[in-house]
């Protein structure tokens, strides 16, 4: 077996390559810090096994993030094993950085300069670098097999070959001496010394010293300045920046970048949830409809008869509650092929400068942007980007605020109750829906900032990736991936859940089937019975909206299938579901819009899925991640009462008279904010000097 | 650069080291990045609020924060 680390900077092309070698799909896009962990797999090459090991992008062999730590923990650990280092060839200086800080730690590397862009920025001598450099280096595109199949092969032979001897001589110009205080100094490898010049952490606890060197200037001059000499003698002159575009001029634009931004944003939630998407997803619903649970339905009520246990079982369960989850896969297919264009496209990073000022006033930072936009697909894929972050802090305050975005599981509810309740004004209230979530979050965020999760560090950094063109392969790869993902969360959780929720709302407490005629009491509604007071502030106080609320913390679409479910919807039609939230007797039904209203409010802003529980509770802790779901609760009870009451009140009086009271309340609440920072000023005594009166 | 207003777009500046006020991990950070003493910076561009900066080093572009920026010693 031979044991292959891949290594290489942020968004240099290491999973791509990883995904060529091995044949996975593994997730990949044009942006730093895609990979926040490691990942393995095994293939096998002319008849060796060879142990492939992906791992997060590092910029120098001393960590500062926590994927970073991940990465450099692992190649400390695995340092005996073979490196394979992944450099971009437009931006060969940057990235041989690295490799020197791999030689250093004396691995074996082979160097595959990945040739992402189609049009090198310059001309590079690969037979002059690796003479230089004293090591094999191999290049190509790192998404094209063949030239993949050469890596494989020096892989291959580097074992029988083995030790190359690495060529470092800028190690000569570097000044050891204030080492010379130390004990045993000549014992060090060269490694070490350079690390404790460097003022490594972990190379000074490892050796217990406790010395400051702050040599890391010194290093890294001397280090750059090796590399700038062996690019002048194998590098042609550079062509272009790399990452500099002439589209940055509109797209950057201090005054039009934000208004573009939120322009895309509209258009791509109109063809996702509206024209296109819905046109799709109405289209789905029939053929499932026509195809497939008609006649299955046809078939099982003549089998079985149409009062039978099983009969209600596939036609409430299956057919009403998964077909009504089902007929939405074209809008969750829409929305991730948009958000995979955007990944691709290397577009996301200008959003993260363009966003970075105004989230600073928050206390996040450009990167959380990356993790938020994630969130509108997937909360829990998204939370785990949140290890981006460069502080603690900052990464428990995005973690915690992502599941506050509307993820795709989310929306079927604001279609489904949407479409009942406020028709053609819909987009509205989806769009609305959106943005409480963002304002929430950002709101929130603010309040963490200045209690207890304030950032320590200010540190944003982003290197800006070229524009690329769409990768119509890599897109649909991706996209596969999310429907096949939605499909078997469909075809396990939804398909489990809503048998076990079946059965709940159809047996009694003495396990006797509840037929539709019936006036007998199920499990799930006793249950739901106990619990709906709770929420009768809300006004969705049946025990179908409790219950179904209860079945959404196993996974969002459940919401959907279940209120389909227990209202006995037996097709796929979105309309036959919609209808029956309008009926009184249905088990989920809405008195008003506001009652609608408040309860796609809270399912906006309640707990998350378990899934997402389960990957904050690893990335976040035990003690934030139920300070969180405290906070989440509550903050969604509060905001759908509130809601709710405006709804009301606003169904009473009529639009124009809420308004004017709400102004007012507000002009006399600035008001009294107004004088009480004034009585405050003129109160401080030393009012000129003291510093903390801003006048 | 002590005073962030006297930064000009597009405009090359000399990087002559970092002040003290830049912690390690972020000056560590920027050294990775190419950030040596002697090597040219150009500010590209500017965020709505003026808080974060486009900056161009050794062929590649970066956006940093004022902060940052404040922590460079330019001429």
């Amino acid at each position: 077996m031979i044991d292959v680390i891949l290594v290489g900077n942020p968004n240099t092309g290491k999973t791509t390559l990883y995904n060529t070698l091995t044949g996975k799909n593994e997730h990949v896009g044009n942006w730093h810090g895609v990979t926040v962990e490691e990942k393995f797999t095994t293939y096998s090459y002319q008849n060796h096994q060879i142990r492939v090991v992906d791992l997060p992008g590092i910029y120098h062999t001393t960590p500062l993030s926590f994927e970073e730590k991940v990465a450099t923990d692992y190649i400390y650990n695995n340092r005996d094993k073979l490196i394979v280092n992944i450099c971009d060839a437009s931006n060969l200086t940057r990235n041989l950085y690295l490799t020197l800080g791999l030689l250093e730690l004396g691995t074996n590397v082979i160097l595959f300069v990945n040739q992402i862009d189609k049009k090198p920025i310059r001309k590079v001598d690969y037979a002059k670098l690796e003479n230089l450099l004293g090591i094999k280096i191999i290049y190509g595109n790192a998404s094209h097999k063949k030239e993949v199949q050469r890596l494989n092969q020096a892989i291959v032979n580097f074992q029988v070959c083995d030790n190359v001897k690495y060529r470092l001589p800028y190690i000569k110009n570097i000044d050891f001496s204030p080492l010379k205080t130390l004990k045993n100094a000549e014992k060090l490898s060269i490694f070490q010394k350079i690390k404790l010049l460097e003022d490594d952490e972990m190379v000074k606890s490892n050796l217990n010293i406790q010395e400051n060197f702050d040599q890391v200037e010194q290093i890294a001059q001397v280090k750059y300045k090796y590399i700038d000499e062996i690019i002048g003698k194998c590098c042609d002159r550079q062509l272009r920046v790399y990452g500099k575009s002439k589209l940055d001029k509109i797209l950057l634009n201090r005054y039009l970048a934000l208004p573009i931004f939120l322009l895309l944003l509209c258009i791509v939630f109109y063809l996702t949830f509206f024209s296109l998407g819905k046109f799709l997803s109405d289209g789905l619903g029939f053929i499932f409809d026509k195809i497939l649970f008609s006649p299955l339905s046809n078939l099982v009520v003549s089998k079985f008869g149409a009062e039978s246990a099983f009969t209600s079982l596939v036609q409430e369960a299956l057919i009403g509650g998964v077909g009504s989850v089902l007929s939405f896969l074209p809008q969750v297919a829409l929305l991730f092929f948009f958000l995979s264009i955007l990944e691709d496209s290397g577009y996301l990073a200008r959003i993260a400068f363009t966003f970075d000022d105004i989230l600073s006033k928050v206390g996040l930072s450009g990167k959380s942007v990356y993790t938020l936009l994630m969130g509108f697909g997937c909360s829990t894929s998204a939370v785990m980007t949140a290890r981006n972050m460069e502080d603690k802090n900052s990464k428990i305050k995005t973690g915690l605020l992502t599941p506050y975005m509307s993820c795709s599981a989310k929306f079927p509810i604001y279609t489904v109750l949407g479409g009942a309740f406020f028709g053609a004004n819909n987009i509205i209230v989806i769009l609305g829906l959106y943005i409480l979530g963002v304002v929430i979050a950002v709101l929130l965020s603010y309040i963490f900032e200045k209690t207890s999760l304030k950032s320590k560090q200010q540190s944003f950094i982003l290197e800006f990736p070229p524009y690329r063109a769409m990768n119509l392969k890599r897109v649909f790869k991706l996209l596969w991936q999310n429907i096949k993902s939605f499909i078997t969360r469909i075809a396990s959780i939804i398909v489990a859940m809503n048998i076990v929720l079946w059965f709940l709302s159809h047996f009694t407490a003495k396990l006797e089937f509840i037929s539709s005629q019936s006036s007998s009491i199920s499990l799930l509604q006793t249950f739901g019975m106990i619990l709906s007071p709770i929420f009768a502030p809300l006004g969705f106080g049946s025990w179908g909206a409790v219950s179904a609320l209860l079945a959404g913390l196993v996974a969002k679409e459940v919401i959907v299938s279940s209120i389909a479910m227990f209202n006995g919807v037996e097709s796929a039609n979105l309309s036959a579901l919609q209808s029956s939230l309008l009926i009184s007797t249905s088990a989920v039904h809405f008195l008003s819009p506001a009652s609608a209203l408040s309860f796609l409010v809270f399912c906006l802003l309640y707990f998350p899925c378990v899934a997402t529980f389960s990957v904050l509770l690893r990335e976040i802790g035990f003690k934030w991640t139920l300070i969180g779901s405290c906070i989440e609760f509550m903050v969604a009870y509060l905001s759908a009462f509130v809601i709710y009451t405006l709804a009301r009140s606003i169904e009473y009086f009529g639009m124009a008279q809420v308004l004017s009271i709400l102004f007012v309340a507000i002009l006399i609440i600035v008001s009294l904010l107004f004088l009480r920072r004034r009585l405050k000023k003129k109160a401080c005594p030393y009012s000129d000097h003291c510093g903390k009166c801003k006048r | 650069m002590d005073k962030l207003s006297k930064i000009k777009m597009n405009k090359s500046y000399l990087l002559n080291g970092f002040t003290n006020s830049l912690p390690l991990k972020l000056k560590r950070r920027l050294l990775d990045l190419g950030f040596t003493r002697g090597e040219k910076v150009v500010f590209c561009n500017k965020s709505l609020l003026g808080k974060t900066y486009l900056v161009q080093i050794r062929g590649v572009m970066l956006s940093l924060r004022d902060q940052i920026v404040k922590g460079l010693i330019l001429e």
